[in-house]
């Protein structure tokens, strides 16, 4: 089940580049791109990381697509 | 997703072991007939090359072992150039102006900064390959060598090829580092000196997880790939003792290789269920 993520738009709230959020999550600026890009799922603890880098839940983030496709 | 209810509850583990069992009979009877076959397949092989080697023996092509003798006495000097031009030459080319061009990379454009990391990261994947399989060539190099040993031709069958190998290892140290290097340079976050004998450690520790998870599944592919090479290399070292006559050394050989790699992939699985 593939997720869905709006990592970018919150990533553009905090006027982050791709490279300074690998720093603060402790990834490379490659994999902030293939999380975004959706080829990635990262683990449980990168997620809750980069939520709290956010400032939000890790729901606000990353949905599951079958959730997703329900609440449309 | 399913929400559980009286009508379709989860099965507990007795019922799962049941239905996996019966998933796997059916599976066995569905590959059986093409198992079978290729196990016929491989005896009709087996017993054409059995003649083959007989028809071999039969025509004095045991002879060829001191032609073969002769062809490594001759070639012996020329692995370390023809390896040096096709592999360590352009191992070193693909890093000629990388590091211009990973300062002039478009940090404003994220688009532009992937597509330029992802072709620089493949130029020098192929560098450090190529030099991978230059060392491979001149091991070879410096086995041809050391086998004229055998035959005390004190010529250039062997202290020529000895010392082509040194000089190899010896020219491809800054081609290797500087690929290195680069890498370390696009990637700031990779650590680790080439000189340190634990560089491959602290190389992977610097790896975060997705770098990890396509180190694992690239090794896992290995296993695999090196399992179905020590399989065909066993047989082939096994026929080939029957015509040169080099007795059971290269099978065994082989056959340790397979049993390293067995035992090591066990261990390293009992470790991780272990955590």
């Amino acid at each position: 089940m593939p997720l869905r993520n709006r990592l970018k738009e919150h990533r553009a709230r905090l006027s982050l580049n791709q490279s300074q959020l690998g720093i603060l999550a402790g990834v490379s600026r490659q994999t902030i791109s293939q999380i975004e890009r959706g080829d990635y799922s990262p683990s449980v603890t990168l997620a809750l990381k980069l939520a709290k880098i956010c400032g939000v839940q890790v729901e606000d983030i990353f949905t599951l697509e079958e959730d997703t496709e329900e609440s449309v | 997703m399913k929400e559980i209810n009286q009508e379709n509850r989860l099965p507990d583990e007795k019922e799962l072991r049941q239905e996996n069992l019966s998933r796997v009979k059916k599976a066995d009877r569905k590959a059986l007939p093409k198992f079978l076959l290729i196990l016929l397949i491989a005896a009709v092989v087996g017993f054409a090359a059995g003649d083959l080697i007989a028809m071999i023996e039969e025509a004095g092509i045991s002879a060829l072992g001191e032609t073969l003798k002769q062809f490594w006495r001759v070639s012996a000097v020329w692995y370390f150039p023809v390896f040096t031009l096709l592999l360590l030459l352009p191992a070193f080319l693909l890093t000629v102006g990388v590091r211009k061009k990973i300062d002039a990379l478009p940090e404003d454009d994220e688009t532009g900064v992937n597509a330029g990391v992802k072709a620089l990261d493949r130029r020098l994947s192929v560098s450090l390959s190529l030099g991978s399989f230059y060392v491979v060539g001149i091991y070879f190099s410096l086995a041809v060598g050391l086998s004229n040993l055998a035959g005390l031709h004190f010529q250039e069958g062997w202290i020529i090829p000895l010392i082509e190998g040194v000089a190899g290892i010896v020219l491809l140290l800054p081609v290797q580092r500087r690929a290195v290097t680069l890498t370390q340079y696009l990637y700031p976050e990779k650590k680790g000196s080439i000189f340190d004998t634990k560089f491959s450690k602290v190389w992977m520790e610097s790896c975060d997880e997705r770098e990890k998870m396509i180190v694992y599944k690239a090794a896992y592919a290995s296993y695999q790939a090196t399992g179905k090479a020590c399989v065909l290399l066993f047989l082939l070292t096994a026929l080939g003792s029957t015509v040169f006559g080099y007795g059971p050394l290269p099978s065994a050989l082989i056959l340790m290789i397979w049993l390293i790699q067995i035992i090591s992939y066990t261990r390293a699985c009992a470790r991780e269920e272990k955590k």
